[in-house]
């Protein structure tokens, strides 16, 4: 099968070449980092002198929070730039050039990046969260459920896959591997805070990055939101992601098979 | 086999293939040659399917071709980038299963390694190759696959003397596997060696057509050469007044003639005259021009 081959080159070609750090290693420090840093944050406070305000008041919630919302920025910022070869690369040094005249179908060569790297994305944004939640359960007194951060943990999943769908398909669409990752970070770094602050981001996959960050109980230093999530809107929100990374990847099947590869 | 009719290719102004005519037969070798620039592996890229044209057509086996259709066609780029973090076996290996090969795989990547001399560098990661190593390998895998056509640009660019040789031979063998292989080069000699036909592309058109015979017959100059021992008498002033020859330079005790009229006849009266001189002729030879001759003087 095809397919298989282009997922086993696509596994060699990120653990080969230890790109797999990179695409781990935002996520991982923000998972490990945040925890003892919200830990930290009253001793640095009682140390200055200030106890009463907020800013020091942390906890587990708080600590969460902050992971996810650091993961949305600098997690998916560092992925999508150790993308960007996987993205576009094989087409600008040709490496995809040989395969493709001998006879691996287009469609199935763009196909098995999907299959590897948004499922990789996704995992990773899981393990860290399971990282994060486990250092700050051990750090933290009051003890909070897996489960109160559930959904924000889907939502974060979810969206971080979407953003490696999107960074692939204009990579692979535009054989520029490099203005796919910065169109991607622009759309996590300005766009969808943008639209948050504005509260206008709703049922698109950018409001999952705001649901995400909708931690129930937050009440600290990362206080973005009424910490209620609709599940509604969630529900369609990953709804209307998966419909438009359906549509993503068909159209990027569709493009490939046409483009100029040489 | 490959049939190419009045194909186009422009880049925004740059005409690139202008009316590109050619035919190349089943089982044969197909010397492809030409100035940088001149086309041929825009043509080669059109004809394997990684660009599209602007007009014209195209097709292999009677079918047509088009970009991101399968063809059975095995390709050699002209700087082939290979995955630089795999070794040779990987890299064969993906090929064979991206191309769905039929058969036992690890045998057919054996063979092909063995074919193409690169037993002792197997499990080295091919970003280590040198230029002629990653020639090679890539050749391994075109010819790993099952294929009817072998499209390669300049596949001996990279490679020593006795590299040269080794891919003339492997060019050879597919030749003889049944195999129709179109290739592009600069070294005219390898051309010369190993080709049953050769087409000129110059300002995208194909310029000259046919066999190494078919075109030194059509540039031929009935030129006579042959050398005199040191000792004979400067023979000029008689050759200038023989009918049958139309021009001659004298380099040292060389003599060059140019016969007019038939050749055959003309090379039989110019030895009867020699000998009806008296005088030893150490050398005595048609003069066929080479294939450097003949491209220089169908693109100029």
């Amino acid at each position: 099968m095809q397919i298989f081959a282009g997922i086993k080159k696509e596994n060699l070609e990120l653990f080969k070449t230890y790109r797999i750090i990179a695409f781990v290693g935002g996520f991982m420090f923000t998972a490990i980092l945040n925890p003892f840093l919200f830990w930290m944050l009253p001793q640095i406070g009682a140390a200055l002198g200030v106890t009463e305000i907020a800013l020091f008041n942390t906890n587990q919630y708080t600590a969460i929070a902050g992971f996810i919302s650091d993961s949305l920025q600098t997690g998916i910022l560092v992925m999508a730039i150790s993308m960007t070869r996987a993205a576009g690369g094989d087409q600008k040094n040709k490496t995809c050039v040989i395969p493709l005249v001998l006879g691996f179908s287009r469609k199935n060569y763009v196909l098995a990046k999907f299959a590897v790297y948004p499922l990789y994305a996704f995992l990773t944004a899981m393990f860290s969260f399971v990282t994060a939640y486990g250092i700050s359960y051990f750090l933290f007194r009051d003890k909070v459920s897996f489960l109160n951060f559930f959904p924000n943990v889907i939502s974060l999943c979810v969206l971080v896959a979407f953003a490696v769908i999107l960074t692939l398909s204009l990579g692979c669409m535009t054989g520029k591997g490099g203005l796919s990752a910065i169109t991607v970070i622009m759309l996590f770094t300005f766009i969808e805070p943008l639209l948050s602050g504005l509260q206008i981001n709703r049922y698109n996959p950018l409001a999952l990055a705001r649901i995400a960050r909708e931690v129930e109980g937050n009440s600290g230093f990362i206080q973005t939101s009424s910490g209620t999530i609709n599940y509604t809107e969630m529900s369609l929100c990953i709804l209307i992601t998966a419909v438009i990374s359906t549509i993503l990847i068909l159209l990027t099947a569709y493009v490939f098979k046409n483009k100029r590869i040489a | 086999m490959v049939e190419i009719k009045n194909l186009q290719k422009s880049y925004g102004s740059l005409n690139v293939l202008d009316d590109l005519n050619m035919t190349v037969n089943q089982g044969e070798i197909y010397g492809f040659i030409g100035e940088n620039g001149a086309g041929k592996t825009t043509a080669m890229n059109i004809l394997t399917g990684l660009i599209s044209k602007n007009s014209g057509d195209i097709k292999i086996n009677g079918k047509d071709v088009l970009p991101g259709s399968y063809c059975p066609i095995a390709y050699l780029p002209e700087s082939p980038s290979l995955l630089n973090y795999m070794n040779a076996f990987e890299y064969l290996e993906y090929i064979a299963v991206a191309c769905n090969y039929e058969g036992d795989l690890e045998t057919r990547i054996r063979e092909v390694i063995h074919a193409v001399g690169l037993e002792k560098a197997v499990k080295r990661r091919l970003g280590g190759y040198s230029r002629g190593m990653t020639q090679r390998a890539a050749m391994a895998a075109v010819m790993l696959t099952d294929y009817d056509l072998a499209v390669l640009d300049e596949p001996t660019s990279a490679l020593d003397p006795a590299g040269r040789a080794d891919m003339m031979n492997l060019i050879k063998n597919m030749k003889e596997q049944g195999k129709t292989i179109i290739f592009s080069t600069h070294i005219l000699s390898d051309v010369e060696r190993v080709a049953d036909r050769i087409g000129i592309l110059h300002g995208g058109v194909i310029k000259e057509e046919g066999s190494l015979s078919e075109l030194v017959s059509k540039y031929a100059e009935n030129v006579i050469a042959f050398e005199l021992d040191h000792s004979a008498p400067p023979l000029g002033e008689k050759l200038s007044r023989c009918e049958f020859i139309g021009d001659h330079r004298v380099m040292g005790s060389a003599y060059f003639v140019k016969i007019t009229g038939d050749m055959a006849q003309g090379s039989k009266q110019l030895f009867a005259f020699l000998s009806g001189e008296q005088i030893t002729v150490t050398r005595y030879q048609h003069q066929t021009p080479s294939l450097e001759s003949i491209y220089l003087k169908s693109v100029r």
